[in-house]
């Protein structure tokens, strides 16, 4: 999750600090800006990218993000507060992960 | 905890936008640690799903009476919503002990709970009533799990409430991950600057499968 943050957030900056920057963001994000700045080797950054497309935040061409992946930058926080608090971790993580 | 229940900060509430737009048919976990947030969010779904000509069903091992009370409390006309039998609340018996063939249990509280009712139907409820211990909690996953492989099959929205404040704690972990695992989404009823609602699809770690 903290990964799909990263990303989007690139992708946030990126397409605002654009210099053929739109308000409609049909522009698009540069794929190489978003992965220097979220940090990831290409294929991590490819895999979460089709990720992020299948969970229908982000459109890949040109590379934006959509209204549900704007809705999840915005509620970030609340949500990474909410699994520190009930701690828990991701659903797909073992009951030996949890315990750590 | 009491929140201050004035109607800006009902309206302002976080999760209250989720609520209003969240899709049908949908099977979702409330988990709360405030029983008054609890019916802010229980009144509004309902509100929403009576304005919207659907059938709405609490399902408890309280008395009706309490619960109505609650929801009127809320703005939700209980007595003109019943007998236009668009609202109801069904009382089932506080023993868990017959509840353990799970989709037949499901199935027969769904038969008998809308009894005279149209559908679309808008469920609010558990099935399982004992949280406090581990057999319960563990009976109410094994509940939660068929419910949710067999949610398409019951042509409904459903949201199952928890009050957290009172879970054994030994299982807290492994069982809040298995109620997110078996719902679509997941609303927190907390404070205001704690409460959240979000697509529990979102915390599933795809890279690990």
């Amino acid at each position: 999750m903290e990964i799909y943050n990263d990303i989007l957030t690139a992708i946030s900056l990126e397409i605002t600090n654009s210099n053929d920057y739109r308000e409609d963001g049909a522009g698009g994000a540069k794929p190489t800006r978003v992965q220097l700045k979220s940090n990831l080797a290409y294929d991590k950054f490819a895999r979460y990218l089709t990720e992020l497309e299948n969970k229908n935040m982000i459109k890949h061409y040109p590379l934006s993000i959509t209204e549900r992946g704007n809705d999840f930058l915005k509620d970030y926080q609340r949500i990474a507060d909410f699994v520190l608090e009930m701690g828990i971790r991701y659903m797909d993580s073992s009951e030996e992960d949890m315990k750590k | 905890m009491v929140p201050d229940s004035t109607e800006d900060n009902k309206v302002n509430y976080y999760p209250m936008k989720f609520i209003d737009q969240m899709e049908r048919n949908k099977h979702m976990v409330l988990l709360y640690d405030s029983t008054e947030y609890a019916y802010w969010i229980i009144s509004r779904y309902f509100l929403n799903g009576l304005e919207n000509s659907e059938s709405c069903i609490l399902v408890t091992a309280d008395k009706p009476e309490i619960i109505e009370e609650q929801l009127a409390k809320e703005g939700i006309n209980v007595n003109l919503y019943k007998k236009k039998h668009s609202l109801r609340v069904y009382q089932i018996e506080k023993s868990d002990d017959n509840k353990h063939d799970a989709l037949a249990t499901l199935k027969q509280i769904r038969e008998d709970a809308t009894k005279g009712m149209k559908p679309p139907y808008r469920f609010v409820g558990r099935t399982i009533t004992e949280t406090e211990t581990k057999v319960g909690m563990e009976l109410g996953l094994v509940l939660e799990k068929t419910g949710h492989e067999h949610f398409d099959e019951f042509d409904c929205s459903q949201m199952c409430y928890y009050d957290i404040s009172k879970i054994e704690s030994s299982m807290r972990q492994k069982w809040i991950s298995g109620l997110l695992k078996n719902h679509h989404y997941v609303i927190y009823a907390s404070k205001p600057d704690k409460a959240v609602a979000f697509e529990t699809a979102l915390l599933e770690d795809e890279e690990a499968l």
